[in-house]
């Protein structure tokens, strides 16, 4: 069994930036954003995060291949249970900021969503899919 | 993709958002030059700006300033909003016009690292306290009416805001007229919510003879364990990859007060795997940003310049823990006769445990006093 997330071919900027893959059990909600249902942070879903730079659309990101580079909170990847789950999958776009110091850094630009990644313009996210984690390849898609 | 929810008028951008003015409600935006000078990039300052009900625009106001957190549309005081019990009637009372005729402001300031700048100069976020004292507040005195004089120039916030107030008034003390931090942040970094910074070793658990202890990082106000400091750290390191990137209170903390590294990112006051202490970090610290510590370094020219001005409030059982840093500094004023006041509640959280109308009545005696005082002087 494998998480693979695609970019949809439509996208012709590179992406660079942070995914992250949200888990949740299945609930009443349908907020369409996983993480908004049950509240951020410390009372939110758990979240699985690896940072990609030059990504391309129509490329394929199997997060198995990326186990080792993946931060999980509250428990790692390889840990997510074998039950009904509710799966979605989340990109931060990253800005380079090339500041007057002569630095170079990565983060976040702010579109008016107010310093949260979820609430920002152009940050991607794909569908909620409800899978028995475990069983079959997930593939959750990145649309324009 | 997240969509934006409007399309751009002539010359809009959607840095710091874009709100249509309402009833007493204005917003303004600007950009700042000395933040676009370090950033290397266009960056803005946006205010969100709730005229008092008898607004003259020929006549000058004394500003509430309220500070913390990105407000989106939201007018100060969640004016027109009223969901959380200690608002509640503040509209009315508002729109009665019995209410202190001042303007009240909060601020639009999100950046890379966190949704709220807080508001001083830094390594990595650049000149944030010096645009707002030389930029953005000229600019909204000019525009809306401000009195222009540190009378007429009121600091608010709890939180990140409590922070913010108190650090503005000490370290613009000939600017600010007056402050009202509540369940401040890390007034003092021997309390860095339950880290002693100073002196521990590791953040994230406490050593015993023979047991480790994880360290709390919340609790309800019984005193039930919410969460251990370390998951909050592990969440924003998900969320970043590395602390600074997350988006959270830990990575604006490495933002604001660290020194910046060779690879242009904060330095970490701690290792975010281990939680083990960086003391060299926490020695920049200490001596930039400890608030308690600079009063004390400072007490001889400074406390003439902040007496009476100081009004602090905490919550006993701050689930931040955020009462220990309220102690410290609070001994210190009290040492060097400060002359405000700083009060805590029993059985009460993170929380200053006051009204807005009640603080805004506090206020408004307040503001009878000191404006008065400077008239007199002026004349």
């Amino acid at each position: 069994m494998s998480v693979i997330i695609k970019i949809s071919p439509k996208f012709k900027e590179e992406l660079n930036g942070r995914l992250l893959f949200f888990i949740d059990r299945p609930g009443e909600n349908e907020e369409p954003m996983l993480f908004k249902r049950g509240g951020f942070g410390m009372n939110g879903c758990p979240v699985f995060g690896v940072t990609f730079y030059g990504l391309k659309g129509g490329d394929e990101i199997n997060l198995d291949e990326q186990k080792k580079h993946i931060f999980g909170s509250p428990f790692p990847f390889d840990e997510i249970p074998h039950e009904k789950l509710l799966v979605q999958a989340f990109f931060i776009r990253y800005h380079k900021y090339k500041r007057k110091d002569g630095h170079e850094i990565w983060g976040m630009q702010d579109f008016g969503g107010g310093g949260h990644f979820a609430n920002n313009p152009f940050n991607l996210y794909s569908d909620v899919k409800a899978v028995k984690y475990g069983e079959k390849d997930i593939k959750l898609t990145f649309i324009t | 993709m997240i969509e934006p929810e409007y399309e751009l008028k002539d010359g809009e951008v959607y840095q710091q958002g874009n709100y249509e003015d309402h009833g007493l409600v204005r917003y303004f935006k600007m950009k700042s030059e000395l933040l676009s000078d370090f950033w290397g990039e266009d960056i803005y300052l946006g205010a969100n700006i709730l005229l008092p009900k008898r607004y003259d625009p020929e006549k000058k106001y004394p500003m509430i300033l309220c500070q913390g957190h990105f407000p989106g549309g939201t007018a100060p005081f969640r004016y027109d909003v009223e969901l959380r019990e200690r608002e509640q009637g503040f509209t009315k009372y508002w729109n009665s016009g019995k209410a202190p005729q001042v303007i009240c402001v909060n601020f639009r300031d999100a950046n890379m690292f966190y949704d709220d700048s807080y508001r001083v100069n830094s390594a990595n976020l650049g000149p944030y306290g010096d645009a707002y004292v030389q930029e953005l507040i000229p600019a909204i005195e000019e525009k809306y009416g401000g009195l222009g004089t540190p009378e007429g120039r009121i600091l608010v916030g709890g939180s990140t805001g409590g922070w913010i107030s108190a650090a503005l008034q000490l370290f613009c003390p000939d600017f600010f007229g007056g402050t009202w931090p509540g369940f401040a942040d890390s007034l003092d970094f021997h309390d860095h919510q339950l880290m002693d910074l100073y002196n521990d070793e590791n953040v994230y658990y406490i050593q015993h003879p023979w047991r480790k202890v994880e360290r709390p990082g919340a609790r309800d106000t019984r005193g039930n364990v919410l969460w251990t400091y370390r998951e909050e750290n592990y969440y924003e390191l998900a969320i970043g990859g590395r602390l600074e990137l997350g988006m959270g209170q830990f990575g604006i903390y490495n933002a604001v007060f660290s020194p910046c590294g060779e690879d242009g990112y904060p330095l970490p006051v701690y290792d975010t795997l281990t939680g083990e202490i960086h003391k060299d970090i926490v020695e920049y610290w200490g001596e930039h940003y400890d608030l308690t510590a600079y009063i004390e370094r400072n007490h001889e020219w400074l406390m003439p310049k902040i007496r009476g001005k100081f009004h602090l409030r905490a919550g006993d059982m701050d689930n931040f823990y955020l009462n220990l840093g309220h102690y410290a500094m609070t001994e210190v004023l009290e040492k060097y006769d400060h002359q405000g006041y700083s009060v805590t509640f029993p059985k009460v959280g993170h929380d200053g445990n006051i009204t807005i109308i009640d603080m805004m009545e506090e206020m408004r005696e307040y503001l009878k006093k000191t404006v008065k005082r400077r008239r007199k002087k002026t004349k």
